[in-house]
C-alpha cells in the first residue's frame, strides 16, 4: 500500500489508528500491539500477499538468532560462540537479500566474464526487503554488542513490521523504537501529535503528488531519449531527476514520520535539506541520514573507521560507499555512483587537511553540481545512457538551446504555476531555491503551532494533493 | 486557536478537507460529464468516454451482439444495422486506434464474447498517433477492466478532479436548466444502447436545406485534427495480431481505410501513409476509401474535414458487402491486396502529382509528388524520410 493512495488515507490509516487507540483505551495493550502487527502485515501484503511468508520467515529467523544471542550475552558465553551466531544471522540476511536483489546481476557478470549463457532468473525484488533486512542486521549486531535485547516475539514483530517504516525506512534501531512502543504515555490518543502529523503528512503528500510526480514526467522523458538530448535538455533532465529524487524520497519520509507520529511514535529524521550542503560529507549528514548512520555504524567503523591511518581511512570510506552504491541497486552504474561519492569524500577529507577553505557559495555550487552529475549514473538505465546525458550536459554534442519537452507531451500538474512548462528552467530554479533556502518539513513540524495560518495552508495543500492523487505512482526508493 | 488548541485545529483541518473534497466529488458525480455512472444518455451534454461507456454496456449485454465495428468517430458514420450478416454494434470511439481495438477485442474474447464479424476502420492518423497518450485522457481511456487500471484510480480520475470541472458545470446547467428547450442542446442523440452511435439527424437536414452554404464553408479549408508522429511498426504489429486472432478464432475480419476529406488527406504525410498502406497489404487485404476521388473532394459528403456523412457510410458498405442499395460513384473504394497494392498506390501517387498544379501542397507532400513523377511507389517508400518523421 502506498502512503499517497486513497485506500491508505481514507481507509487504512484511520481504521488502524481508531482500533489501536480503542484497544489501548480499554487497557488491551497486547491486543493493540497485535492489531498493529496485523495491520502492518496487511499493509505489506497489499502489494503482493505472496511475499508475506518471506517477511514472516525473516522475522522468525532473526528473532531466533537474536534471542539466542541475547541469552549468550546474558550468560557470558564465550566470544567465539557469540560471533558464530552473529555471523550465521548476518549471513542469513545477506543471502536472502543477495538472492532477491543480486542473483541476476551475478549471473550477468559471470556470463560476461566466462562466456557462459546462464539464463537470468528475473527475480522480482520484494518490496522493502533492503530496508527490513538492514533493520534486522542492525538489531543482531546491537544484540551481539549488548545494546539490544528482545524476548517478546510480538514486540519484535512490531519493531520490524511497523508499517510507517516498513517499505522504505527510515532504517531504525531497536533501542530507539522499543522504549517508545513500551511507554504507556504513548498509548493515549494525542491531538497534539495528530495535529503535527497531519501538517507533516500533507506537506509530504504535496511534495510527492504535485512536485515530485510533475518532475518525474520531465526526468522520464529525458532519460527515455538520451540520444537526442540537447545541451539544455540534458541539464533540465538531470536537474529534474535530482529534484525529483529529493522531493519524492523526502515526501515519503515526511509521510512515514507523520503516520508514525499519529501512533505517538517518533521515527528518526532522514533528511535535513541535503541540497544545502556545502561539502560532500555534509551532504551525507543530510541525505538519507539513517542509511548513512547504518553504513557508518555497521560497515565503516567495524572496518576500522579512521583509527588505522590515512590510507586505511580512505580505503574504508571507499568500501563503505561502494557497498552503499550496491545496496541501492544491482548494477555497475550504482556501484560507480557509490565510487564517485566515495572518491569525493576522500578528496574532501584530504582537502580539509590542507586547511584551504573555499568561499561558501563556491563550495555549495561544486557540491550541488557534483551530486547532480553523480545522480545521472544513479538514474540512467545503462552506461551508454548515462554517458549520452553527460556528453550533452558538457556540450560535447554542441550547445543548442532547444527545449523538446513540449513535443514529448510534457505537461505539469494542475497547479497554476506548474502550467508554465515553457518556463521549466524557472520552475527548476524555484524548486532548487526552495530545497536550499526554505525550512524543511522537519524544521516546520518541529516549530509547528496550531494557528489559523497553518490550518489554511494545510487545508489548501491537502485539498490540492488529494485531488491530484488519482495518478498513484510508486516512491522511487521502493526500487532499492 | 492561537498556539494552544490542538484539538480544535485538528478537527478544523479534517472537517474542512473532507468537506471540500466531498463537494468536488458530489459536483463531479452529479455532472458526470464523461458518462461514467450514467444509465440514461438522453440529457448528455458532451461526448462521453465512449470507450468506457460502450464496453460497460457490452459487458452487461454479452450475448446481444456478435459483430462489431471498431474505429474512430469517422467509422461511426457506418450504420451497423445496415450490415446484414450478424448483429452489429458500433464499437467506435473518438480517435480510436488499432492498439486500443486490439486490447478491447482481446479482452472481449477472454471474457467469453462470441465474435462472428469484425470491421476495423483505419484513418490517416492511425499509424501516427500514440495510444499511450489516450490512456491519460478522460475522454478516451479504456474501460478499467480492459486496461487493468485500479478501480479507485479510474474513478478518482473522474470524480476527484478540479480540471474542466467549472466549464462542465456551466455546460450542465445550460443543458439541463437555462437552455433546456433549445434544439441546439438536443441535436445529438447518444444511441449507446441500440446501435452504439451518436446520431445527428438535424445536422443532415440543415445541410440539405442549404447545400451551397455548406459546401462553401471556410471550415473545409483547414484540417480539423492534425496528428504528428510515426507509429507504423506498432500499428502493423497490432494489425498482424488482429489478423492472427481472426484466423485462429474464425472471425470474419474486414479492414478498411476511411475516406479522409481532401484537406485532411493532403495535410497528412502522404509518403508515410503510402508506406503504411504498402506494409498493411502484406498483412491483410483491405478496402481503401482514401485518396482523391469524387467523394473526398466534395464537401457535400462531409460535416467538416474530419467526418464524412452517413450517406458515405452507406456507399462504403455497398462497396464492402454489396448492400444497402445505393449508388456508388466510380473510383470510390478499392479492394487492396498484396498483389495489386503497387498498382493502386501508383494510381494514388499520380493523383497527388496531378493536383500539384491547383493545390498548394505542404513541403513534405510536394516532395512526395515530385518523387511520384520519377519513381514507382516502392521507390518512393525507400526514399529518405520526410522532415516531420520522428
Amino acid at each position: 500500500m502506498l502512503f499517497n493512495s486513497l485506500e491508505y488515507i481514507i481507509l487504512f490509516l484511520p481504521i488502524t489508528l481508531a482500533v489501536y487507540f480503542l484497544l489501548n483505551r480499554n487497557k488491551l495493550t497486547t491486543a493493540a500491539t497485535a492489531w498493529l502487527v496485523f495491520a502492518s502485515l496487511f499493509f505489506y501484503s497489499w502489494w503482493n500477499v505472496k511475499y508475506l511468508a518471506l517477511i514472516v520467515g525473516s522475522i522468525i529467523f532473526n528473532f531466533g538468532v537474536g534471542t539466542g544471542l541475547s541469552r549468550m550475552v546474558r550468560s557470558g558465553t564465550e566470544e567465539r560462540s557469540k560471533k558464530v551466531a552473529l555471523i550465521i544471522g548476518v549471513a542469513g540476511n545477506v543471502l536472502l537479500l543477495g538472492y532477491y536483489k543480486y542473483t541476476d546481476f551475478f549471473i550477468a557478470n559471470l556470463n560476461t566474464l566466462t562466456g557462459l549463457q546462464i539464463g537470468l532468473q528475473k527475480i522480482v525484488l520484494p518490496l522493502g526487503i533492503s530496508f527490513f533486512t538492514f533493520t534486522q542486521i542492525a538489531y543482531l549486531v546491537d544484540t551481539y554488542s549488548g545494546r539490544a535485547r528482545e524476548y517478546d516475539f510480538l514486540n519484535y514483530c512490531l519493531f520490524v513490521t511497523f508499517f510507517p517504516h516498513l517499505l522504505a525506512g527510515p532504517i531504525i534501531h531497536h533501542k530507539e523504537m522499543m522504549p517508545q512502543f513500551a511507554s504507556l504515555r504513548n498509548k493515549v490518543f494525542s491531538y497534539r501529535n495528530i495535529a503535527e502529523a497531519l501538517f507533516l503528512f500533507f506537506i509530504g503528500l504535496f511534495k510527492k503528488v504535485i512536485i515530485a510526480d510533475s518532475l518525474a514526467k520531465v526526468a522520464s522523458a529525458g532519460y527515455d531519449s538520451t540520444a537526442s538530448l540537447s545541451f539544455l535538455d540534458a541539464w533540465i533532465t538531470s536537474l529534474s531527476y535530482t529534484l525529483q529524487l529529493y522531493y519524492d524520497f523526502s515526501a515519503y519520509t515526511d509521510m512515514a514520520l507523520a503516520s508514525s507520529l499519529m501512533f505517538n511514535i517518533r521515527l528518526p529524521f532522514n533528511f535535513n535539506s541535503p541540497y544545502r550542503a556545502s561539502d560532500i560529507t555534509d551532504f551525507w549528514r543530510r541525505w538519507h541520514m539513517t542509511l548513512s548512520r547504518f553504513l557508518r555504524d555497521y560497515i565503516y567503523i567495524p572496518l576500522g573507521g579512521n583509527r588505522k591511518g590515512n590510507f586505511r581511512t580512505y580505503a574504508n570510506l571507499m568500501a563503505t560507499f561502494l557497498v552503499g552504491g550496491l545496496w541501492h541497486g544491482a548494477g555497475w552504474t550504482f556501484v560507480f555512483w557509490g565510487f564517485l561519492h566515495g572518491a569525493a569524500t576522500v578528496v574532501h577529507r584530504f582537502w580539509t587537511k590542507l586547511g584551504i577553505e573555499l568561499p561558501r557559495v563556491l563550495a555549495w555550487f561544486l557540491t550541488f553540481n557534483f551530486v547532480n552529475i553523480a545522480w545521472v549514473f544513479f538514474r540512467a538505465r545503462s552506461w551508454t545512457n548515462a554517458l549520452q546525458v553527460l556528453k550533452s550536459m558538457f556540450g560535447v554534442k554542441g550547445i543548442a538551446l532547444s527545449i523538446s519537452f513540449e513535443r514529448l507531451g510534457i505537461n505539469f500538474g494542475s497547479l497554476v504555476f506548474m502550467h508554465v512548462n515553457r518556463n521549466i528552467l524557472t520552475v527548476l530554479a524555484l524548486l532548487t531555491l526552495a530545497a536550499v533556502f526554505l525550512k524543511n518539513s522537519n524544521e516546520l513540524s518541529q516549530t509547528f503551532k496550531p494557528n489559523w495560518r497553518n490550518a489554511v495552508v494545510t487545508i489548501v495543500i491537502a485539498f490540492y494533493s488529494l485531488l491530484s492523487i488519482h495518478n498513484v505512482t510508486e516512491f522511487l526508493y521502493f526500487n532499492f | 486557536m492561537n498556539g494552544v488548541n490542538f484539538r480544535r485545529w485538528t478537527l478544523t483541518v479534517v472537517v474542512s478537507v473532507i468537506s471540500l473534497v466531498t463537494i468536488v466529488v458530489c459536483i463531479n458525480v452529479t455532472v458526470d460529464a464523461y458518462g461514467i455512472l450514467r444509465t440514461d444518455f438522453s440529457r448528455q451534454f458532451q461526448v462521453p468516454n465512449m470507450n468506457y461507456v460502450k464496453m460497460k454496456y457490452l459487458l452487461a449485454n454479452r450475448s446481444k451482439f456478435d459483430s462489431f465495428i471498431f474505429g474512430s468517430s469517422r467509422s461511426e458514420k457506418i450504420d451497423p444495422k445496415k450490415v446484414t450478416d450478424g448483429e452489429y454494434y458500433d464499437m467506435t470511439y473518438p480517435l480510436g486506434l488499432p492498439e486500443e481495438h486490439l486490447e478491447n477485442i482481446r479482452f472481449m474474447l477472454n471474457s467469453g464474447f462470441r465474435i462472428k464479424n469484425l470491421m476495423i476502420g483505419l484513418d490517416d492518423f492511425s499509424h501516427r498517433a500514440d495510444p499511450k497518450e489516450h490512456q491519460a485522457n478522460l475522454d478516451l481511456q479504456l474501460h478499467p477492466a480492459v486496461s487493468g487500471k485500479k478501480l479507485e484510480n479510474f474513478y478518482g480520475e473522474y470524480f476527484l478532479k478540479l480540471s474542466r470541472m467549472f466549464g462542465q458545470i456551466n455546460l450542465y446547467i445550460r443543458h439541463n436548466y437555462t437552455h433546456r428547450n433549445d434544439p441546439e442542446e438536443t441535436r445529438f442523440i447518444y444511441d449507446m444502447f441500440q446501435s452504439g452511435r451518436i446520431l445527428c439527424p438535424t445536422c443532415d437536414v440543415q445541410i440539405e436545406e442549404n447545400i451551397e452554404q455548406h459546401i462553401n464553408s471556410p471550415e473545409f479549408l483547414k484540417p480539423l485534427i492534425q496528428v504528428r508522429g510515426n507509429n507504423i511498426e506498432n500499428v502493423l504489429a497490432t494489425m498482424r495480431e488482429l489478423k492472427d486472432i481472426a484466423n485462429k478464432r474464425k472471425i470474419h475480419l474486414t479492414v478498411f481505410i476511411n475516406p479522409s476529406h481532401k484537406t485532411a488527406y493532403l495535410d497528412t504525410d502522404l509518403r508515410l501513409f503510402t508506406e503504411f498502406k504498402i506494409k498493411l497489404a502484406e498483412i491483410t487485404d483491405y478496402y481503401d476509401f482514401s485518396g482523391l476521388n469524387s467523394i473526398t473532394t466534395n464537401n457535400y459528403y462531409y460535416y467538416e474535414t474530419s467526418h464524412y456523412r452517413p450517406l458515405v457510410g452507406d456507399m462504403m458498405l455497398k462497396v464492402m458487402f454489396g448492400s444497402p442499395d445505393v449508388i456508388v460513384p466510380r473510383g470510390f473504394g478499392f479492394h487492396v491486396t498484396r498483389e495489386n497494392v503497387d498498382q493502386h498506390l501508383n494510381d494514388q501517387c499520380r493523383e497527388i502529382s496531378g493536383i500539384r498544379v491547383t493545390y498548394d501542397l505542404n513541403a513534405a507532400n510536394k516532395a512526395f509528388a515530385d518523387s511520384c513523377d520519377a519513381m514507382t511507389v516502392k521507390a518512393a517508400k525507400d526514399a529518405s524520410p520526410s522532415p516531420d518523421h520522428r
